[in-house]
């Protein structure tokens, strides 16, 4: 690997630095403590709280589901709108691939948030024929991949990504993960394909909030370290505290600069909540 | 004489890439026993290597297909199934455009043994909403049916034998996506058959005329779905029918057509073929089919018993 590479496969074109190249060009940029992309705070906070409110109410239709990994996946999904409407992108061509697919109430209150969801949606929601289902269905505005079984996610976006890459598209995709799934063996073969195809339109962020059904995850299955490990699977990764969005705005913002690379934003919710 | 399946399917394969441009081939790791890889040396940029992780091509394949692009994934049948859950969960319940291609399928990967002996792929292909499952029984509509079933949009999967294949259509025979074959036609007898197993059918029919009997043989390639207009024809129900396959007797082609005829016009059907068990490893395939007992001789004498019985 020299500090220089060109990935192969038609496409966008760039220059893929080394790890190393990397951290000289952070130290370079290191002047920048705050990490400011401009962000209203004040705005965020108005945002998280309806969003919080909205998210509430759709639990209520659904018994409490799945609350605690609606309510953790919240600001990772609200960030990545954020991100993409702060960088003027249209937010109905949004790739998302809820690979936690259970966390789909929280996406269905961000959707709503961002006027990708009407209230009228909502009228007959959870009901057999409605687009807004427990687990993500195609049909539902941003869902590109009907989700529910774990594991499964990142394999279906890195097809998404190299068929873009094939016919020289430049949009991303973004898969949410959740920390108990990375106990699933597919997991860890889409991390290899996607460093095997130096798939840098892929944008994982993955929940870290601790828990899975039976308890603790670290109790269940080892997953620490989880930045070690997807490094060395050939990923770039920021480890955000997920307390406030501001944090995953601002890495999500870092890593569309990043040519060559899959990326990966691991999210501390666990304290939070 | 035996024909390759998987010959033809690569040669195909790679001359289709020329009329159907978005046509995107996957490998775990077996191109070079699935033969895609002629389709990888004429078109490298089209062709993605995931590597020995069946789970994963099949989500990168569904992938594909979702950004505009028409995935071919060609496996051996057996390891296609460990990755049967995302097939049904990704593939045929988002009823993506993917075609899924099983090789090595029955009886034909002697050499392997047991572990790569798939008698299942039927019955857990055709039982997927929305899959069409074809088993072209040779090498002419191996040709035939692959093109077809990428004219169409919607999940597929093909059955392939491996080098157990034989030519019984020409090029200009007309091999239709949901019609069965009639390759004899008699009064006595129907035989039913699909892939590896119909070349021994005609064998076995052909010994039964001998004997003096008439008798009717059908290649139903395609089981999903089923063409039950033949099915429901006057001169197959005036017959004993026998399907004659190299899968379980559960599940397959024969309890496809049993299923069918027991609410349409009920009446027997008999299933020969891989009677609950696994396979084994042999020196060549003659030796196997003989082992399994699915060689013309042995399937006359099962026929015969249950002649006698009814």
């Amino acid at each position: 690997m020299g500090l220089i590479q060109r990935y192969g496969i038609n496409g966008r074109r760039g220059v893929r630095l080394s790890k190393l190249g990397l951290k000289l060009l952070d130290i370079l940029m290191e002047g920048n403590e705050e990490r400011d992309v401009g962000l209203d705070i004040e705005s965020i906070k108005r945002d998280m709280r309806e969003l919080e409110t909205i998210l509430r109410e759709l639990l209520t239709r659904i018994n409490g589901f799945h609350t605690y990994s609606s309510m953790t996946s919240l600001n990772l999904l609200y960030s990545i709108f954020k991100h993409r409407m702060d960088r003027g992108l249209r937010l109905e061509d949004t790739k998302i691939v809820l690979s936690k697919g259970h966390a789909a109430p929280a996406l269905y209150a961000v959707l709503r948030l961002f006027r990708l969801l009407r209230e009228e949606d909502f009228i007959d929601a959870f009901s057999p024929d409605s687009y807004i289902q427990s687990h993500p269905i195609r049909g539902c505005p941003t869902v590109v991949v009907s989700t529910g079984s774990l594991g499964q996610g990142l394999s279906v976006a890195n097809g998404i990504a190299l068929s873009q890459k094939i016919g020289g598209e430049d949009d991303e995709v973004y898969v949410v993960m959740g920390d108990g799934e990375l106990d699933e063996g597919q997991v860890w073969e889409a991390l290899s394909t996607a460093s095997t195809y130096n798939l840098d339109n892929i944008i994982l962020l993955i929940d870290r909030n601790g828990h899975q059904l039976t308890g603790p995850t670290e109790k269940i299955k080892i997953k620490e370290p989880i930045t070690e490990r997807l490094e060395s699977f050939g990923w770039i990764v920021e480890r955000v505290s997920g307390e406030t969005p501001e944090n995953i705005i601002w890495a999500l913002s870092r890593m569309g600069d990043i040519l060559g690379w899959p990326k990966a934003i691991v999210v501390d919710t666990e304290v939070y909540m | 004489m035996m024909h390759s399946y998987r010959e033809a399917f690569g040669e195909a394969l790679s001359e289709l890439g020329e009329t159907f441009k978005n046509l995107i081939v996957i490998d775990t790791d077996l191109s070079k026993s699935t033969k895609t890889i002629y389709f990888a040396n004429k078109f490298p940029d089209r062709f993605i290597q995931i590597g020995i992780s069946e789970q994963d091509a099949v989500g990168t394949a569904a992938g594909l297909s979702i950004g505009g692009r028409i995935p071919v994934l060609a496996v051996y049948s057996m390891f296609l199934l460990r990755a049967w859950e995302q097939i049904r969960n990704i593939i045929a319940r988002d009823n993506l455009n993917v075609k899924i291609v099983g090789t090595h399928s029955g009886l034909s990967d002697y050499m392997d043994g047991a572990s790569h002996q798939c008698f299942e792929d039927i019955a857990l292909m055709r039982i997927l909403p929305n899959f069409t499952v074809v088993s072209p029984s040779d090498i002419t509509s191996t040709k035939s049916l692959l093109k077809q079933i990428l004219g169409f949009r919607g999940p597929a999967y093909m059955r392939l034998g491996r080098d157990n294949s034989t030519l019984i259509y020409r090029d200009e025979d007309e091999v239709t996506l949901g019609r069965a074959n009639i390759l004899s036609e008699g009064e006595d007898i129907t035989l039913i058959s699909h892939g590896a197993m119909t070349q021994y059918t005609l064998s076995v029919a052909e010994k039964l005329s001998k004997e003096g009997y008439s008798v009717n043989v059908i290649d139903m390639h395609t089981i999903k779905p089923l063409d039950r207009e033949i099915l429901s024809r006057r001169k197959v129900l005036s017959t004993p029918i026998f399907v004659i396959e190299d899968h379980s007797i559960y599940g397959g082609l024969g309890s496809a057509v049993a299923e069918y005829i027991s609410t349409s016009n009920p009446r027997h059907v008999f299933r020969i073929g891989v009677e609950d068990r696994f396979g084994a490893g042999a020196r060549n395939f003659l030796e196997l089919l003989d082992y399994m007992g699915l060689t013309p001789d042995k399937i006359i004498s099962k026929v015969k018993v249950i002649l006698d019985g009814i």
